[in-house]
């Protein structure tokens, strides 16, 4: 053995992994960067087009409307997730020995395909023979109106996601030692005052991770509205990721469905690079 | 809180996180019949012909042995590779492993819809479209980042002095993983492991667009595109719906402990 | 068993300085301390020595052979740790006899072995039990037996008894000394405790940001202390120290300035008295420790620990006489705190 070996040894031991991710990852992430400069129709010659993908974004409204439903999904459901999410907590951390038994219900929507979950609502949504349409007394069309449909799938990812929401925020909870609890009872505080100053400013840092990790879900959202809504109707729940996927694979446009991939990254992204500022110094 | 309340406020929880899903399971075994109204919630007889549909009319079996067969192979290849790199990084300790770390984290967080077009590419030049192949190297490589990640913190748990002990004791490095630090990190091979799993289970985008036929498509993909002559086959599809779900919740419940631990260092331990 | 000699070896870790050019030799069968404050990077030097560090410059080389590129488990060396480090998922059996099955001994040669080196630290009956079965006293018998089994060239030890309580550390200090003595493998063993480096070593050599600050035998680092640090460092309770004009009337300076020496008097050997000449000193408190009982007094300002007279009537706030022989005072250079030979 060479003196360099020994240096070497961690990058051979973690060569298969970096191997794989750049096939399957980080190369493609590049790929997609250069095909969304390019005029690309499937399975024909590529053309080199520069930005003009990216001017072309500016004036489609359908691009507009996409974003906008994104970042109204994403906005809404992680509030929710989050407010439903501590209220679950709150009442896990209470529950003692029934804890366990709870732990296996709340896991059920998370372990549940979204694809299937997808599918479950959409048959409670049926305006005639869906059970919330009995439920409300009357047939609602929930995925047919335009007003409704972008909310239905709100419900239903909040179904989905709020169990990941509580599991965490449950986990930061427990993280609170129990003496600082006790020390603002004998303070003399109330359980209000105790969550409000106690509680609740302890919990904020698990709190704003599970809101970048719900954000950076719900930026990329497909699976559930694509199955519930295909992101009708009129386009009233097509997310970006929708219709990128629409342009890539309907249209075969693979030049400005790659555009559009590109600024999903850069949103989420965006989300990512606040996490990492969370995280930073955490990581050793 | 007073006790009653507490109660009133699990039941709850316990009943909005089970009702969709016990709703599709009664939809599974009601008769064709008592589909096309509302009430009877309850179903008059139990029957089983939309699950015998399923295996009969439709190929939901090779839809089965596809997602066991591409979820088990990923896994696997994921547990290799990440528990390999994960322990290099956690214990070996390179320069540049806070930035390598950065990185793996950064890719755990790209969008699928990022890299399909370019996955779509690659692999029809690769000629792994619409093959087994295909879709478990995609899924090993998207899950990657979570395992090495999820691995790099349990390796980090074990203490330094026994990977150090191993080395003195006549251990390679390769030697010191696997004789003593792969046994002391099966608790953290098991949740990524379990992870993994449903996160490929349950993937959808990718087996969309990397497939087109019964050769690699999953169950997720069969239920998205679940035929219908006439009208939707609502029995079948809450059919399928439940044996979907079943091997991940199964997992979920079992490994209860394991999951809640991966789900929670996946996302708190910085 | 070999000697080890560290050549130049230069280690940082970020803002800590391990090793700054040091160089060493270690006799072979020598019993070598290094010993130092917590956290000023000790262990990294055993880590060195065996090869899961790397020095930045320089070498080391056991046995004559230059280490460059040699890795851990072609070194030969042994170590044992202050976590004693068992492995959890084997019994004692497979503890013990793991180094020997990485070094390719047959199975059945395995056995005799094992149970030969269990009987000899009093392990015989414990040989199916897991680690965490064990109190820490057995533990670290089994950490022991793990190093000595496959008789090393060198055993590297980690500050292997701070976990252990005050009777069991003893015990267990014994028990190293005794395998050290019988079969004299040369031994690098690294501590914070004075007392344990003073009772163990053949020789010390004591840290400080990396350089040796001096490496001697026990009794030579406690009656000649190289400089202010040492003098600290080694002897409890730790010398005092106080500058040269204090001393002036009372002891010869050897005709320096005053204010360029500081003097150190060990509280052994500074005497308390209700009477008499010496320095005099305000009482403090009063700290009884058994045999004899220490004084704590002040004078401008200044804390000295002395020992009580026999007989002495002191109590706080009245005023002491703190008396010594001429000779007891060492004296350092006020600006660099080196020794001053008299």
């Amino acid at each position: 053995m060479r003196p360099g070996a020994a240096r070497l040894e961690p990058w051979v031991l973690m060569s298969p992994a970096l191997a794989l991710l750049a096939a399957v990852t980080a190369l493609p992430m590049l790929y997609v960067v250069w095909l969304s400069l390019q005029q690309r129709a499937l399975f024909r010659a590529a053309q080199f087009t520069g930005f003009d993908h990216y001017f072309r974004l500016a004036g489609d409204g359908r691009f507009w409307n996409a974003l906008g439903n994104t970042l109204y999904f994403a906005l809404v459901s992680v509030a929710m997730e989050l407010a439903l999410g501590l209220a679950i907590a709150l009442l896990l951390a209470r529950a003692g020995r029934a804890r366990a038994l709870i732990y296996g219900a709340v896991l059920v929507p998370w372990a549940i395909p979204t694809v299937v979950s997808a599918r479950m609502w959409e048959w409670m949504y049926q305006p005639e023979l869906g059970v919330l349409s009995f439920l409300a007394g009357r047939p609602v069309n929930w995925l047919g109106d335009a007003a409704l449909a972008l909310h239905a799938a709100i419900a239903m990812d909040v179904w989905k996601s709020t169990p990941f929401v509580a599991l965490l925020l449950l986990a930061g909870l427990q993280a609170i030692p129990r003496e600082l609890v006790h020390a603002a009872a004998l303070d003399g505080a109330g359980a209000w005052t105790t969550f409000r100053r106690v509680t609740l400013p302890l919990l904020a840092p698990v709190i704003l991770v599970a809101a970048v990790f719900r954000s950076i879900d719900a930026l990329r959202v497909f699976d559930a509205i694509y199955v519930l809504t295909g992101g009708g109707p009129a386009n009233a729940t097509e997310t970006l990721s929708i219709y990128a996927y629409r342009v890539l694979f309907q249209m075969l446009d693979f030049g400005y469905g790659s555009a559009l991939a590109v600024v999903v990254l850069a949103i989420t992204g965006m989300a990512a690079l606040a996490y990492a500022r969370l995280l930073r110094g955490g990581i050793e | 809180m007073r006790r009653p309340g507490l109660w009133l406020g699990l039941a709850a929880v316990c009943a909005w996180s089970l009702a969709p899903f016990l709703w599709q399971l009664l939809t599974s075994v009601k008769p064709a019949a008592e589909l096309e109204a509302l009430p009877p919630f309850l179903p008059g007889a139990i029957t089983l012909v939309h699950y015998e549909a399923i295996f009969a009319g439709h190929p939901f079996a090779r839809l089965l042995l596809n997602s066991f067969i591409v979820s088990a192979l990923a896994t696997l290849l994921a547990l290799g590779f990440g528990s390999l790199a994960g322990f290099a990084l956690a214990k070996l300790r390179p320069p540049g492993r806070a930035a390598t770390l950065a990185a793996v984290v950064a890719l755990s967080m790209l969008p699928p819809v990022a890299t399909v077009s370019p996955l779509f590419l690659l692999a029809s030049a690769a000629g792994l479209r619409d093959t087994l192949v295909g879709l478990v190297l995609v899924y090993a490589g998207f899950a990657l980042p979570l395992a090495v990640w999820l691995m790099a913190q349990f390796f980090r748990g074990v203490p330094d002095a026994l990977y150090i002990a191993a080395r003195v004791d006549g251990c390679s490095a390769a030697g010191a993983f696997v004789k003593v630090m792969l046994p002391l990190a099966v608790p953290g091979l098991t949740a990524t492991g379990l992870l993994v799993f449903v996160f490929c289970w349950n993937e959808f985008l990718y087996a969309l667009t990397l497939t087109s036929s019964m050769a690699a498509r999953t169950v997720p993909v069969g239920i998205a595109l679940f035929p219908g002559l006439h009208e939707v086959p609502w029995g079948e599809i809450a059919a399928g719906s439940v044996i979907a779900t079943l091997p991940p919740v199964a997992l979920a419940i079992v490994f209860q402990r394991r999951v809640l631990a991966g789900l929670t260092a996946g996302a708190l331990k910085g | 068993m070999a000697a080890i000699a560290f050549e130049r070896v230069s280690k940082r870790f970020g803002a800590t300085t391990v090793a700054a050019g040091l160089s060493l030799q270690i006799a072979d069968g020598e019993f070598f301390v290094f010993l130092g404050p917590s956290g000023c990077g000790k262990s990294t030097l055993l880590h060195l020595v065996a090869g899961i560090e790397l020095p930045d410059a320089g070498t080391i080389r056991i046995g004559g052979a230059d280490m460059r590129g040699v890795p851990p488990q072609r070194r030969d060396v042994a170590m044992v740790f202050q976590s004693y480090a068992l492995y959890p998922h084997l019994d004692v059996f497979g503890n013990l006899a793991f180094p020997l099955r990485n070094r390719g001994l047959a199975g059945a040669a395995v056995r005799p072995e094992v149970e030969r080196t269990a009987a000899a630290l009093g392990l015989g009956g414990l040989l199916d039990s897991k680690p965490a079965q064990l109190s820490g006293g057995q533990r670290q018998r089994v950490a022991l037996g793990r190093a000595l089994i496959r008789r090393p060239v060198a055993f590297l030890m980690d500050e292997p008894l701070s976990n252990l309580d005050a009777t069991l550390r003893l015990e267990i200090r014994e028990e190293i000394k005794r395998v050290h003595q019988a079969h004299g493998i040369t031994t690098v063993y690294v501590t914070h405790d004075q007392e344990e480096a003073m009772a163990l070593a053949d020789r010390i050599a004591v840290l400080r940001e990396g350089r040796i600050a001096q490496c001697d035998a026990p009794q030579a680092l406690y009656a000649q202390p190289a400089d202010t640090f040492v003098a600290r460092f080694v002897g409890t309770p730790p010398m005092n120290l106080l500058p040269g004009a204090m001393l002036e009337a009372h002891a010869a300076l050897g005709g320096r300035d005053p204010a360029a020496v500081t003097a150190g008097l060990r509280p052994q050997d500074l005497e308390a008295r209700d009477g008499g000449d010496g320095l005099a000193a305000r009482v403090v408190l009063l700290e009884p420790a058994g045999p004899l009982t220490w004084v704590v007094a002040e004078l401008d300002g200044v804390r000295l620990k002395a020992r009580l007279a026999s007989g002495a009537r002191l109590a706080p706030g009245a005023e002491a006489r703190l008396a010594f022989a001429a000779g007891a005072a060492h004296l350092f250079d006020a600006e660099t705190g080196l020794r001053l030979e008299a």
